[in-house]
């Protein structure tokens, strides 16, 4: 099943990989503190995954446990990166992480063993 | 004033500016466009107006032009209500169906301007911290007195600035805020809105679109002034970079442009109107405003603000006019005065501003009376009809003229004392003087019509179909003299 979530709903689960089954009271409270969304936008924003089949909401105290592991949600986002940008092609992604300047040239030398691996 | 004649004189206006804006608006400043635009919306939202001899409406009354009849606050005011002597149940609703059609548009508008925003407002309060060392830095550059985030958002496509006391600038995800000089191009650019609350300019535009909803002319300035908005801060941009920055900036723009979606009315987009028309602008922004430019645009803000914001004053006032009546009460406004009239079976009773009595009025068998004021002059006439209506015209009106050539009129006049006896066409009419108050009886000792004499101690006697038998002129010393066949 393919769950499309926006930017904000990811920062709800984000809570949730880290921190394991978390009640909303404390997510509202923890991101709060990181990006400042008020207690509503919060609420509205754990609703919208609970309605996207995201989070399992689960009593006392409006536990919410995550139904969607991490690795999910970024393997989907890399293929629709690779599909958008790069032509369906994982050489043409790996062939511009390489060219990024800001890796290390330990990190390149293992990116490219990798794509030998792969071939 | 009402909701109509404000509309309609704002109008006049709104063409007024757009075709200075057709004409010259590569040649302005772009600020001359809001400041004239905010000049209708002082006029579409300001229920009065300053009267000017500079008026257009002083010039087309001057000249008798036919036109008046549509410009707005010239032609005379027709009310129309259900005539009840009784008094009327508070909250009885006797809306005539022009005003509920009003209100349910106006309510529609407003309604879908407010949902709008509240699910815009909704949607932001969701976006996210951006976390970027160059925007740090560029805030602490650009401090102002309330505070502005910068924040992110996946769910916008061009970068936007709301609320009005602590403005947000929303980035797209899509920008690269990596690349420094789009970021400060678009920053700069929000940065122009929030200074100038531009927000707050746009809710008044939009209150005014919802009032004025039935106006073609209003869309059309609320379109145009949004554009505006965006044009005078393009060029406050450019002029912040330097003119070299212009092709650069306009390139970006178009890069923008083409991660374009969906908007809401509310926000100060950053790439949201007509692009080709900003395009061009930007292009065609000269160096520095000269002092010829910017002489020339504040003689057009205060020529067409005189022109066209103001009303008609002294001659051209007494066409200013209105009335209302609600029940069996009712105002006249007549050459800028205000009256207020009762009616109380067919006799009306016409007040001043403070409540004083200027004249009472009677209606004649075909249920019309004419109301004057103090100085005997037609302010309005009320037409009670058998069905029980009333409907009031205000101002002289054509009929109301009274011919004063009285040589036309055979018969004899004589007096005595405070008495006097007139024969006019075979009727015999007395009157007695009691002050300046003058009462005709017919020759049954009815009275038929009482007359008061004006300052110059003039009275008109008529008879009982208002129809003129002589006139009464009372001395200073006492001496009455009759002028009449």
């Amino acid at each position: 099943m393919e769950i499309k979530l926006f930017d904000s709903e990811l920062k709800i689960m984000d809570v949730l990989w880290k921190e394991g089954d978390t009640t909303a009271k404390r997510i509202s409270d923890i991101l709060k503190e990181q990006v400042g969304w008020n207690m509503n936008t919060t609420y509205t924003l754990i609703k919208r995954c609970i309605g996207k089949g995201a989070i399992e909401r689960r009593e006392p105290n409006f536990l919410c446990h995550a139904l969607i592991p991490k690795e999910q949600v970024q393997e989907r986002e890399t293929t629709e990166l690779i599909n958008k940008v790069f032509d369906g092609s994982a050489d043409l992604l790996f062939a511009s992480l390489l060219n990024r300047k800001n890796l290390s040239s330990e990190e390149i030398e293992k990116l490219k063993q990798l794509v030998n691996h792969l071939e | 004033m009402d909701i109509m004649q404000m509309s309609l004189s704002a109008a006049v206006l709104i063409i007024a500016i757009v075709v200075i804006r057709a004409l010259a608006i590569h040649r302005l400043p772009k600020k001359t466009f809001l400041v004239l635009w905010s000049v209708a919306l002082c006029r579409l939202l300001i229920p009065f107006s300053i009267p000017s001899r500079l008026s257009i409406y002083t010039f087309i009354n001057w000249f008798g032009v036919s036109f008046k009849e549509e410009a707005a606050n010239t032609s005379p005011t027709i009310a129309y209500t259900p005539y009840i002597f009784e008094p009327i149940p508070a909250g009885a609703a006797h809306m005539p169906p022009v005003l509920i059609i009003w209100l349910i548009g106006t309510a529609a508008c407003a309604l879908f301007f407010i949902v709008t925003y509240i699910r815009c407002c909704r949607e932001f309060q969701t976006s996210l911290p951006v976390n970027n060392d160059f925007i740090t830095a560029w805030l602490q550059e650009h401090r102002m007195m309330r505070s502005i985030r910068i924040r992110q958002s996946d769910k916008i496509v061009s970068p936007l600035t709301y609320g009005i006391w602590h403005p947000t600038v929303l980035l797209p995800k899509t920008m690269d805020c990596t690349d420094e000089t789009t970021l400060r191009y678009v920053l700069t650019h929000e940065f122009e809105h929030i200074r100038r609350f531009d927000t707050l300019y746009k809710l008044l535009l939009a209150a005014a679109f919802c009032i004025h909803w039935f106006n073609p002319l209003v869309w059309v300035m609320y379109i145009l002034a949004n554009r505006d908005i965006e044009l005078s801060c393009d060029e406050a941009t450019v002029r912040t970079f330097g003119e070299t920055a212009k092709s650069t900036y306009a390139l970006m723009l178009i890069g923008l442009e083409e991660k374009k979606g969906k908007q809401s009315p509310f926000c100060t987009n950053f790439s949201k109107n007509a692009i080709e028309e900003r395009i061009v602008s930007i292009m065609k922004i000269s160096k520095k405003a000269s002092i010829f430019t910017i002489i020339t645009a504040l003689a057009v803000v205060a020529g067409v603000s005189t022109a066209f914001a103001t009303s008609a004053l002294s001659e051209a006032s007494d066409r200013m006019q209105s009335a209302s009546i609600s029940g069996n009460q009712g105002e006249i406004q007549v050459d800028g005065a205000a009256y207020h009239f009762t009616i109380n079976d067919d006799v009306i009773t016409v007040k001043d501003a403070d409540g004083k009595i200027v004249s009472t009025a009677t209606a004649d068998s075909e249920g019309t009376a004419v109301l004057k004021d103090a100085d005997d002059k037609q302010i309005g006439k009320v037409t009670l009809e058998p069905s029980g209506g009333v409907s009031v015209v205000a101002g002289a009106g054509d009929s109301a003229d009274i011919p004063n050539d009285f040589t036309e009129i055979g018969g004899s006049v004589s007096t005595s004392g405070n008495q006097g006896e007139i024969q006019v066409d075979g009727a015999v009419y007395r009157f007695t003087i009691d002050d300046d108050v003058i009462t005709v009886k017919d020759a049954n000792g009815k009275i038929v019509s009482t007359a008061t004499a004006d300052s110059e101690g003039n009275a008109i006697l008529k008879d009982a179909d208002d129809k003129q038998i002589c006139k009464v002129t009372l001395g200073a010393s006492g001496e009455i003299s009759v002028v009449a066949p």
